[in-house]
């Protein structure tokens, strides 16, 4: 399948997502709790996962499915959100941004995501195995 | 206890929040051999298996349907909605497109639907089971229509999501795997079009 003839409608779309993602983000600096805005970044994230799977946006597909088992861990109150919380999504929500930016202009992404994804992990790391 | 049940105690307690990998990197980071962490999903899986209810057994094929007969394809992800049609037409398959549950009703009216492929996470205007039921109840569809449901969730979190065990319900993963797709419409509408080899 020649994916490339769907760069133009994916980037459309990713953009609408990381706006949603960003008026999300909004609310939960107004609202920690808001299920809504909880609720808006988990479809966000999931959305952006599903798109760059199918183009094989290899890097944006890692970054999203993160931060997608971040926000439903948030939304499940299985993890507080906190502001630590909110400065790795924001990260994310521009890291993402940047990547979709790399994809419009044909261009390699410059940008190192290892730190980023590491501080999404270790938010997500399972509690400790006790003897 | 013996420390081989601890490590199948911490996996069962924590399987259904992280992945099996991720306590997998647990337990070695903190020191215990792989071996037994292998021992401890084996006796996982098939403790599981074990519990699993047997799957319905499949009805055989219904022959294919005469006259013009549309697959329907329901996704919010108008990307991912356009690259599946563009296959399944590509194919040769006639195909009718909704964004969400209730355009998938409206747009069914008046046309014989063979199958339907539907993303299960719509949060927004109705979920792939809402879009499911609304056409099963309206009167212009049969009441057992087919349905290949995709999924960017994992296969744990989708199975929960996924109506009562039926006999006319596939569920495949994203990115669709083309043959995999192809062998689910020929099983559920007894069509087969080489969508895994077509270019669109």
């Amino acid at each position: 399948m020649d994916l490339s003839q769907y760069k133009d409608l994916f980037v459309t779309e990713a953009r609408q997502y990381l706006q949603g993602m960003k008026t999300a983000l909004d609310g939960l600096d107004k609202n920690p709790a808001c299920k809504d805005s909880l609720g808006a970044l988990y479809l966000t994230a999931h959305s952006m996962k599903g798109m760059a799977m199918s183009m094989e946006f290899t890097q944006i597909a890692q970054l999203s499915a993160g931060l997608e088992h971040l926000a439903d861990r948030c939304r499940s109150a299985d993890l507080r959100y906190d502001p630590s919380a909110g400065a790795v999504f924001r990260e994310g929500a521009k890291a993402l941004d940047l990547l979709v930016d790399a994809v419009q202009k044909k261009a390699p992404y410059e940008g190192d995501l290892a730190p980023l994804l590491d501080r999404i992990h270790a938010l997500l790391a399972p509690p400790e195995f006790k003897l | 206890m013996a420390r081989a049940d601890q490590i199948l105690d911490y996996l069962r307690q924590h399987k259904d929040k992280f992945p099996l990998d991720s306590l997998k990197a647990q337990l070695i980071k903190q020191g215990v051999p792989e071996a037994e962490i292998l021992e401890a999903i084996r006796r996982l899986k098939s403790g599981a298996e074990t519990q699993a209810a047997p799957p319905p057994t499949p009805p055989p094929p219904p022959p294919p349907p005469s006259g013009r007969s549309y697959i329907l394809v329901v996704d919010d992800n108008k990307l991912l909605l356009k690259m599946i049609t563009d296959k399944l037409e590509g194919a040769g398959y006639l195909v009718t497109c909704a964004e969400d549950a209730a355009q998938s009703v409206v747009q069914t009216e008046g046309m014989k639907i063979s199958l339907i492929i539907s993303d299960i996470e719509m949060p927004q205007f109705g979920s792939g089971i809402d879009a499911l039921k609304k056409l099963r109840a309206s009167a212009h569809v049969r009441k057992n229509l087919p349905v290949i449901f995709m999924t960017g969730l994992s296969p744990e979190d989708a199975k929960k999501r996924l109506p009562d065990p039926d006999p006319n319900v596939r569920l495949i993963h994203k990115p669709v795997d083309w043959t995999l797709l192809r062998k689910h419409i020929r099983d559920l509408t007894g069509l087969d079009k080489p969508i895994d080899a077509a270019e669109s």
